[in-house]
């Protein structure tokens, strides 16, 4: 465990997930602490349950057992997930998920309307994150006329948009070539350093799990801290 | 108590279809005024905690479908099949329509629970996915016991047509269960994800099929008593020609940008004219004539603008945007609608349900129109519909404002069932 972090944000204590009806196991009771403020790779082969793990802790889905705390409500249910969403996690996605019919400027936005945030809070917020991202003259760009690179950066602001306390990124380089990826990654440990968020960030890419506070190996649905 | 007659007994289980009908109407109809609330104040959805927008929907779409849409239709297999001589028919007609409202309850507390499959109007999945199916079976079970009864009462011709539509219902219990399957999809178009040319006339020839039955299973006379050899080849000729070129036409992955796509859907426009002259020819009661009416309105709008929409441009520009939906409020608020008046109508003739019609047309018709607005401006307006611009809200409140209307001419024509 590093040293000198914040508090424990997300507990995860003997979780089980499987599939088609536990015939495929991806995580055999795993358990994982993550701290304020630190960057940690979930770094496995395709398949090997990083984005199943994701998941979980994000709500996107349950675990068949086992224990979760996420910033102190449990993402299993119903009402805490709400809360979770709104207002303590963001998610980066490999492929952005961003609306392609909105502009840069209107996708970051659309958190900031799930919680009813005041119109010029939000527009405050947009041109900061924008200015930190390097994305302050893209603003009025739609979707598909901006770089992957860009998308990314868009998306990585949509997920701070309400000040979250976890970043989750899904392998958030794997579409981007190695320069971009490379930027994209610089961001996100920038995050977790000066703004003290909790960025768990899966990755088949030794290179970048090698730069995090820490590496979590997972294989045959097992952690491993290397 | 002794049994009812036979015109009692005809009477009694039209009035029972009437209601149950009617009944997941309204209940749907609340549902959607409450969605389109939704629409108008989406904070509200925060009062209602995880049953959100999304856990609603299925359970208003599904009600329309296998509440409002279907049982007038199986108010019309029972008047075709069950024997109202049997002492028992009207208990008979009663457990098998409350086995298919028991399934559409069981479903909203699946689709509210959050099991879904994921599949518009095949959303049983989980516990849930057999529930429609069984109370199937009980009606399958139930009409069967009805032919094996009556089989000496009916001619040879009758009785076979009657086991052959049969045999071919039992198949629709297990192919709903399979459909409902997540990894089962219908044929699209890849590229689009769109339905193909083929697909919407292949489905849409099916509800013809079904038009074109329903007087002579209803038991509507010909105006002229019997209908000629003559009227009757023409249309069942025309139909089966219709089922020739859907067969010839591409039916797996094609673009709408396909001519033989375009020309097949086309097909459609010739059924306006036809089923309006096929309608004619039959002797219906007064009040069933009205619903009739608005139904042929409603076609021809719906055959004309389900055509366009499918052009190549037009179908971009309005797919998976609010036009869709208008073309959705057409056939089902629209067409089915006003043929399942008609049906109920005719069912029991002595007692039409027309009080709320108008409400309900005029209703529908401001939803549609509405909707189709909205359609043609989102795509090049998307960010309006997500921070709600002024006219998307006024939009969104006519909607529901026609939704109101839509659902008080509703809870009237219940009202007249039940005096």
């Amino acid at each position: 465990m590093s040293e000198g972090r914040g508090s424990v944000l997300i507990k995860v204590k003997d979780v089980v997930k499987s599939y088609d009806h536990g015939r495929i196991a991806v995580l055999r009771g795993v358990s994982l602490d993550v701290r304020a403020g630190e960057l940690v790779s979930l770094w496995g082969a395709s398949g090997s349950g990083k984005s199943t793990l994701l998941h979980l802790v994000g709500g996107l889905d349950l675990p068949d057992s086992g224990k979760m705390e996420v910033c102190g409500l449990d993402p299993s249910r119903e009402r805490d997930r709400l809360t979770l969403r709104r207002a303590h996690l963001g998610y980066v996605f490999q492929l952005h998920n961003l609306i392609p019919d909105l502009t840069v400027e209107e996708n970051m936005r659309i958190p900031g309307l799930a919680v009813g945030q005041d119109p010029r809070e939000t527009r405050k917020r947009v041109e900061e994150l924008a200015e930190a991202v390097g994305m302050s003259e893209r603003l009025s760009h739609r979707i598909q006329d901006i770089s992957g690179g860009e998308r990314q950066r868009t998306a990585i602001c949509r997920a701070l948009m309400n000040h979250p306390r976890i970043l989750l990124a899904d392998e958030p380089t794997g579409s981007l070539d190695e320069q971009t990826g490379d930027t994209v990654f610089g961001l996100l440990r920038n995050l977790a350093e000066k703004e003290k968020i909790a960025v768990v960030l899966a990755t088949h890419e030794r290179r970048f799990a090698e730069q995090c506070h820490r590496i979590v190996r997972v294989r045959n649905g097992q952690l491993s801290e290397l | 108590m002794s049994a009812p007659s036979v015109a009692e007994a005809d009477t009694l289980i039209a009035r029972t279809v009437r209601r149950h009908a009617l009944g997941w109407l309204v209940a749907a109809n609340v549902v959607g005024v409450w969605l389109a609330g939704l629409l108008v104040w989406p904070a509200l959805g925060d009062l209602a905690g995880p049953l959100t927008y999304g856990r609603w929907i299925p359970v208003h779409l599904n009600w329309q479908l296998y509440g409002w849409c279907a049982l007038p239709l199986v108010g019309v297999l029972m008047r075709w099949i069950l024997k109202p001589q049997h002492p028992a028919a009207v208990e008979h007609a009663r457990v098998a329509l409350g086995a298919w409202s028991v399934a559409l309850g069981l479903g909203a507390i699946s689709w509210l629970g959050g099991t879904v499959s994921g599949k518009i109007f095949l959303d049983w999945h989980g516990w849930a996915r057999p529930v429609l199916p069984l109370a199937m079976i009980v009606l399958w079970t139930v009409l069967a016991a009805h032919v094996w009864w009556g089989r000496r009462q009916d001619s040879a011709a009758v009785g076979l047509a009657k086991a052959a539509v049969l045999t071919g219902l039992l198949a629709v219990p297990t192919l709903l269960w399979w459909a409902a399957g997540r990894t089962v999809y219908p044929p699209i178009n890849v590229d689009s994800g769109g339905a193909t040319g083929a697909s919407l006339l292949g489905s849409t020839l099916g509800i013809v099929g079904i038009f074109g039955l329903i007087p002579r299973m209803l038991g509507v006379r010909g105006k002229e008593g019997a209908l000629s050899g003559g009227t009757v080849a023409v249309f069942w000729g025309s139909f089966a020609v219709s089922l020739g070129v859907w067969g010839a036409i591409e039916q797996g992955n094609s673009s709408h940008h396909d001519w033989g796509q375009i020309l097949g859907l086309g097909l459609l426009m010739a059924w306006v004219p036809l089923l309006a002259w096929w309608w004619r020819q039959w002797d219906w009661s007064p009040g069933a004539r009205r619903w009739m009416r608005a139904a042929l309105i409603w076609w021809a709008v719906l055959v004309f603008t389900g055509w366009l929409t499918f052009l190549p441009e037009l179908s971009e520009r309005l797919k998976f945007t609010n036009g869709l939906v208008a073309h959705a409020h057409l056939a089902m608020a629209g067409l089915v609608t006003s043929v399942n008046g008609m049906i109920l109508n005719q069912m029991d003739s002595q007692r039409p349900v027309v009080k709320g019609m108008a409400w309900w047309q005029g209703g529908a018709a401001v939803m549609v129109v509405v909707l189709l607005v909205m359609g043609w401006f989102e795509r090049d307006h998307a960010a309006a519909f997500y921070f709600g611009a002024w006219w998307v809200d006024a939009g969104y409140g006519v909607r529901l404002g026609a939704g109101v209307a839509m659902s008080l001419a509703s809870m009237r024509l219940l009202g007249e069932t039940r005096r």
